[in-house]
């Protein structure tokens, strides 16, 4: 036997059946409730990885980014990326570290929780990979926080600023999972098979064009080891679905549920990056994801799993429909907010504007009034937070701000207000789970711009407008 | 009070705002319309949206049944601004 298969061997069998306590004391059947299974040795890693080859690899691969990284900044490969992509940075890399510690947190709590061994050791390994990617993350701001403001207090702005409360509320929420499979459906398929492809392939090809070298090598040796975490999913979501069929209502309801919380926390946001702050553009956000995340993702696992009873995911064609106004409506609503931002907003130029009319039919009738009247000496700034979803704690401006999806629900005797169908839904169907947030704009009622600024631990001069662009 | 506005067509999201109970409807319209910088030549109808029903210019928010966080939308509508005497 290859040393390989003889080491995955033993760390398969890192188990054993207890004789002192009874096994549901060592892995408490709360965790798996609801799932309906048997042979969790059945669970297998299909990369047989053992402790020792992971070690290596994961070496070489740091071995090779930051010396490389190093070497970009000391060359001056920092100041000759373009201001506007580095002003979209600042919001990327504190969301990113983000999804990064949430998801360490997560696999922590799997690797310890989960009811089949493989499947703990194979968490195990995820979790160290996400150590690895939030400390890039970290570095990456280190080093462009030499040459600029914005990233400094990125750790205090992830706790206090509005921006980032949507992330942090998705990837708490991933970590807080009761059932540690629900756990896994959201972050090892949804957040992996969805949409890292999307965000870290799609992102830094557009990053190079606009001088982040840096960026692009960072977010790419991240995903190298992303095919590692999508087997996770893929291979706990087969195995499910073949091994009982009581268990698809269960996964259809997480696949519909995290599908549009990840649409609507990562997919629309992420959206001003490719369209707004990249300056020499790509494909429009809209483009690429009908082509990371319906033509790869949906269609792949309907064609995969479609024969156990899967069905497309349930807000699929409200998120399709979205995605020709959301990055729109976001950079407009960021506008209004640019007095309370930690990263300097512009108005998008006469190029621009051509990119939109090109690839979004309907950009000049929906938005362009707004960047006119922009144009035209209104700042557009507003004195307060806007109305926040209940349930992902973005604005309540989709699909544009003139006419959005406002729902309402009475839950206890009180109002929740919910940005669209999908998140309304959610709420309907785990009111005790989604009624306990309190969104900023309620916490900050009655307080003005200073105090706002106050609050979210913004000084000096950040925000505003950048006037290079 | 602290209730939710928001003006259709206009391009400023819902804004929490903290009204008096004895403030009429007609005087909170022209408030919340300068506030969320909404156009005020164009002719609106005050409702609740919870419930949908249509507020009289001349209640009081105290007498309108808002609940806490409940939204104030002034809809685009054919009887005029509440308060605007000359819609």
């Amino acid at each position: 036997m290859s040393d390989q298969a003889t080491d995955y061997r033993r760390t398969k069998r890192l188990y054993w059946e207890p004789s002192y306590v009874p096994k549901e004391a060592i892995y408490p059947p709360a965790n798996y409730e609801g799932i309906h299974f048997k042979d969790w040795d059945r669970w297998d890693d299909p990369f047989h990885m053992s402790f020792r080859q992971y070690v290596e690899i994961q070496a070489k691969k740091d071995n090779g980014f930051h010396p490389a990284r190093d070497a970009f900044d000391r060359y001056g490969g920092t100041d000759r990326m373009d201001r506007r992509w580095l002003e979209g940075m600042k919001v990327v890399y504190p969301i990113l570290f983000h999804g990064e510690y949430g998801a360490l947190r997560s696999n922590a709590r799997v690797s310890r929780y989960a009811p089949a061994p493989a499947l703990r050791a194979a968490a195990f390994y995820q979790s160290i990979d996400e150590l690895r990617h939030s400390q890039n993350h970290v570095y990456q701001m280190r080093m462009l926080n030499k040459h600029t403001d914005g990233f400094n207090n990125w750790a205090e702005w992830k706790r206090h600023h509005f921006l980032l409360q949507p992330a942090k509320m998705l990837f708490e929420d991933i970590v807080a999972c009761e059932n540690v499979f629900e756990s896994v459906m959201g972050l090892n398929i949804l957040v992996e098979v969805a949409y890292t492809n999307l965000v870290f392939v799609g992102i830094p090809s557009v990053g190079v064009l606009n001088g982040d070298l840096a960026g692009a090598s960072e977010l790419l040796t991240t995903q190298s080891d992303e095919t590692r975490h999508m087997a996770i999913g893929q291979s706990t979501l087969r195995t499910l679905l073949e091994g009982d069929d009581r268990n698809l209502p269960l996964i259809q309801y997480w696949l519909d549920k995290w599908f549009w919380l990840l649409h609507r926390i990562i997919g629309c946001p992420l959206g001003v990056i490719p369209d707004y702050f990249a300056r020499r553009k790509a494909l429009p956000m809209r483009q690429m994801f009908q082509r990371y995340i319906v033509d790869n993702f949906v269609a792949g696992m309907v064609e995969d799993l479609g024969k156990f009873g899967l069905q497309p995911p349930r807000f699929l064609d409200a998120a399709v429909a979205e995605m020709e106004d959301a990055p729109h409506t976001l950079f407009r609503t960021l506008f209004q907010y640019k007095h309370m931002l930690f990263n300097k907003m512009f108005v998008p130029t006469e190029t621009d504007m051509e990119f939109f009319g090109e690839h979004y039919p309907h950009w000049e009738e929906r938005h362009g009034a707004f960047w006119e009247e922009v144009r035209a000496g209104d700042p557009k700034d507003l004195p307060s937070l806007p109305m926040l979803c209940q349930v992902c704690q973005l604005p309540c401006v989709f699909p544009v701000p003139e006419a959005p999806t406002i729902r309402c629900s009475e839950w206890n005797g009180e109002v929740r207000w919910f940005c669209s169908d999908g998140c309304q839904w959610i709420f309907e169907h785990e009111p005790e789970r989604y009624s306990k947030a309190v969104g900023l704009d309620r916490v900050l009622t009655g307080k003005d711009v200073p105090e706002i600024r106050a609050h979210m631990r913004l000084s000096g001069k950040l925000g505003g407008v950048l006037e290079e662009c | 009070m602290l209730i939710y506005a928001r003006a259709e067509g206009c391009s400023t999201p819902a804004l929490l705002m903290t009204p008096e109970p004895d403030w009429s409807v007609k005087m909170f319209s022209r408030i919340a319309l300068s506030t969320l910088r909404a156009d005020k030549s164009r002719p609106r109808v005050a409702i609740n949206r919870r419930t949908g029903e249509e507020l009289a210019s001349d209640v009081t928010l105290g007498e309108a049944g808002f609940l806490p966080y409940d939204l104030f939308e002034l809809v685009l509508g054919v009887r005029g601004v509440p308060g605007d005497d000359g819609a």
